[in-house]
């Protein structure tokens, strides 16, 4: 046995990045999503994440998936989201991706302005999304692979 | 969802008690509030104490809420849990409610004001 034998990576060779800590594969409905959320909340606590971080993350991930259940897939159509999840050193990387429709002219929407002194009946009801993903992320980073979406991001605990 | 619903002078005290107002929950929400408020004319405070997660879909059925009622009858939010305090805070709508600590803050001031 030659020396070093041991350190060789369990997972494949140094080109091949390692599994990551959560993967989750979810029909794209609201009631899955749901169900996606609590068991990420389950996994990220045995990966001793805090109680608050996990409320963070679970905030963002809502807003991703829902958005994908809301806009990606055409109603009526059925399609699925995948959520990978690593722990590194500089916190949580995601990755979130579905074969829905482009995002509209391909980038992340921006934060919507609201004007939050408007007359009671012009206050906003939505489109809330994307101005969350954007404050509580970081290195956010949208791209369309052929039929496939892929959101990339770090939780940004630290930043909020 | 189950809402309940309490009246204390001037006040009209919904109490959720349910863990998450989510896109599942948001339409059962805007329905149950919607009912318990008819027949009423008091300022309605919500308490969320029981409330640990929120959406920006429940954040919007909250806002409905509250148009729904209308101007006469303002919507307040009490019991704030750390992320649902945190939605408020980033998409700025803390700005269009007023917020008290529980319940019974909200009815003493209100005892204040009315004295």
């Amino acid at each position: 046995m030659p020396d070093g034998y041991f350190l060789t990576p369990m997972h494949g060779t140094p080109n091949t990045p390692a599994p990551p800590d959560i993967h989750l594969v979810f029909p794209a409905t609201e009631m899955s999503v749901r169900r996606a959320l609590l068991s990420l909340r389950a996994s990220l606590k045995a990966l001793a994440i805090n109680e608050l971080a996990i409320g963070f993350v679970e905030i963002i991930l809502a807003e991703v998936a829902n958005n994908i259940v809301e806009h990606a897939y055409p109603l009526n159509e059925s399609g699925t989201v995948t959520l990978s999840c690593s722990k590194a050193e500089q916190g949580l990387r995601f990755e979130v991706s579905d074969r829905g429709k482009i995002l509209p002219g391909g980038v992340i929407p921006p934060t919507k302005d609201h004007d939050l002194d408007a007359e009671i009946n012009h206050l906003p009801e939505g489109g809330f999304g994307w101005g969350l993903i954007r404050d509580m992320t970081s290195m956010l980073m949208y791209k369309r692979d052929e039929d496939r979406n892929i959101l990339r991001f770090r939780d940004a605990f630290a930043k909020v | 969802m189950n809402i309940t619903s309490e009246t204390t002078g001037d006040l009209q005290i919904l109490t959720v008690h349910a863990p998450r107002i989510d896109a599942v929950a948001a339409i059962q929400f805007k329905d149950t509030v919607r009912e318990l408020t008819a027949d009423q004319e008091t300022a309605v405070v919500l308490d969320l104490n029981q409330v640990d997660f929120i959406d920006s879909s429940g954040l919007g059925a909250i806002v409905a809420s509250m148009k729904h009622l209308g101007k006469d009858r303002p919507l307040h939010l009490a019991g704030l849990t750390p992320i649902v305090a945190k939605v408020f805070a980033l998409t700025r709508m803390e700005r269009v409610f007023r917020i008290f600590s529980s319940p019974m803050e909200a009815v003493q001031i209100d005892q204040v004001k009315s004295a």
